[in-house]
């Protein structure tokens, strides 16, 4: 059995909005350097609260969280930040510059890097996401598959040992959400996903934690949690109406696994 | 549609090549100046000279015209109100209607409110030659060179990025309603689903705005931009704000002293 190092460590973690809602009621987890984590609980549950803690977006009431070794404490942030990347589930909320490059430059320059690194991690990111052509036009004119996509570049560009996904396909089109999950699962880093997706989650991820109420639940592996349709169907787990329309047209199967199809499907959709 | 202020960033006028913090400052007390006009020929002079002046930087006057609308909406109503409700004062020209006596109608009313509404469309075409000729985080960052407090910075800063996220979500949830079938009309219902519509969009724009901020936290932003911006003073930019600072003594010496006409 290999030997695994933890990346991030929570314990005991309580959060309570200032409004009086108990978000989080004692959340225990590790998550081990590598791992891709499908986090899924039904709305409600806790797990954008919980994911908003990682990078420290909010601060724990109670409990304590590691993440490579250091505590996320306010002198560790700036480091917690460059090392761990967030990608929201609405891209607009990470596109607010004139053009796409400053969007994407914006972290690698909060990071105090040489003007020449920002350059090429820049180009770097836009490539992997198929958006180099995109570099000089503001954001807002994509479309929404590549103004997500543009926002996970916009994280890339930082190189962070750990990507946190909310909600990564949701409102995708088929065709971009063939390409979303390419992407994820080609990610090097280790990644939490939070999604209602099964598809996308069983196609990325080999490990499932289940919220439920603040807590979690339940962490078991991916052919565990998908041989339980029970656990599936409390979890507002998003699959019926897929299966249903792979069986009646597998011609139309909605998941492209050709390699070769996901790269054509990078052609810029007319305007 | 987006309404960037720095749209026209890249042409290529006197007023884009001036240095955008002389610039800034220099517009600024421009606009403080016509504020400070009282008579309406000053201000129809004032009006006349933003218009000059957006006519230098060449950019699109549909472009500045759209933004008055805003300014239309706000103070269109005085024209209204003003005639109807100001305190008469001896001389005042009043009219009545016979049989309608607490209908008075004052000139003078009239006269304050076209005062207010060009002061006011003279210094909002001022936004776009001050805002509108250079880079939207250049003109910020030469904020923060004239010192500006950090605060405000983040208050404009924000205040600019809300009203995308607010437009955005106006344009989303009209679209909403129209593929629902909403249509308005006078009664009970409209005037609730505009209600529960103007609420709603206030509450989720908030929380759009929130989330920006935390995806820029998220990205190490830590209250400051970091982009480096090399501002250079050539002698002409100097050149321009003297002359604005002469139609600045202008304003106020004409508005103050001058009695010829
Ligand atoms: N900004 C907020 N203020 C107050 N309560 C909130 C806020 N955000 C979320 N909550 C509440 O916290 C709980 C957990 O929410 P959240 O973490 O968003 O769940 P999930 O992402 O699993 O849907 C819910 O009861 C939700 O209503
Ligand atoms: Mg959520």
């Amino acid at each position: 059995m290999e030997k695994k190092t933890p990346i991030i460590t929570i314990r005991n973690l309580h959060y309570t909005y200032p409004d009086g809602t108990v978000a989080l009621r004692g959340v225990n987890l590790t998550v081990f350097e590598g791992e891709s984590i499908a986090l899924v609980g039904k709305n409600g549950s806790g797990k954008s609260t919980l994911i908003k803690h990682i990078n420290g977006l909010y601060r724990p009431e109670e409990g304590e969280i590691i993440v490579d070794g250091l505590p996320v404490v306010e002198e560790n942030l700036r480091e917690i930040r460059s090392r761990v990347g967030m990608v929201f589930q609405d891209p607009d909320s990470q596109l607010f510059c004139s053009t796409l490059y400053d969007d994407v430059a914006f972290g690698p320059i909060n990071l105090d890097m040489e003007p020449g690194l920002i350059e090429q991690r820049v180009h770097e990111a836009l490539e992997k996401m198929g958006l180099l052509e995109f570099m000089h036009r503001p954001p807002h004119d994509l479309s929404f598959g590549q103004r997500k996509r543009a926002a996970m570049a916009t994280v890339l560009s930082m190189r962070p040992k750990i990507m946190i996904f909310d909600e990564p396909t949701s409102n995708l089109d088929p065709k971009n959400e063939a390409i979303m999950t390419g992407l994820l699962r080609d990610l090097p880093t280790t990644m939490i996903l939070v999604s209602h997706d099964l598809p996308i989650l069983y196609q990325t991820c080999q490990k499932v934690v289940i919220m439920r109420e603040g807590k979690i639940d339940q962490i078991l592996s991916m052919q565990e949690f998908i041989s339980d349709v029970n656990l599936l169907r409390t979890n507002g787990l998003d699959f019926t109406f897929r299966c249903d329309c792979c069986h009646q047209d597998p011609k139309h199967h909605r998941y492209l696994t050709e390699e070769q199809e996901i790269s054509e499907s990078f052609e810029p959709s007319p305007p | 549609m987006r309404p960037d202020i720095d749209r026209y960033w890249e042409l290529k006028s006197p007023i884009h090549s001036w240095d955008p913090r002389l610039r800034i400052l220099t517009l600024l007390i421009l606009a403080f100046s016509i504020s400070s006009a009282q008579r309406l020929p000053t201000i129809l002079g004032c009006l006349l000279f933003s218009f000059l002046l957006l006519w230098l930087t060449k950019i699109p006057l549909s472009f500045s015209l759209k933004r008055l609308a805003a300014v239309t909406t706000f103070i269109g109503p005085f024209f209204l109100i003003m005639p109807l409700t100001i305190k008469a004062k001896p001389g005042d020209t009043i009219y009545f209607f016979s049989h309608l006596k607490f209908l008075e109608i004052n000139v003078r009313g009239l006269y304050l409110a076209t005062r207010v509404y060009c002061k006011a469309v003279a210094i909002v075409l001022l936004v776009v030659p001050m805002f509108g000729t250079s880079r939207f985080d250049t003109s910020i960052k030469a904020l923060e060179h004239l010192k500006v407090p950090n605060s405000i910075i983040q208050m404009i800063l924000f205040s600019y990025r809300y009203v995308f996220v607010f437009l955005a979500e106006l344009k989303r949830m009209s679209l909403a309603m129209k593929v629902r079938k909403f249509t308005p009309s006078t009664n009970f219902h409209t005037l609730k689903t505009y209600g529960n519509f103007i609420g709603t969009l206030l509450v989720r724009s908030f929380e759009l705005a929130e989330e920006v901020y935390q995806a820029m936290l998220a990205r190490g932003y830590t209250g400051r931009l970091k982009i480096q911006v090399n501002y250079r003073t050539k002698p002409g930019d100097w050149i321009k704000s003297a002359l604005i600072f002469a139609a600045v003594l202008g304003i106020i010496y004409f508005d103050r002293f001058f009695r010829g006409f």
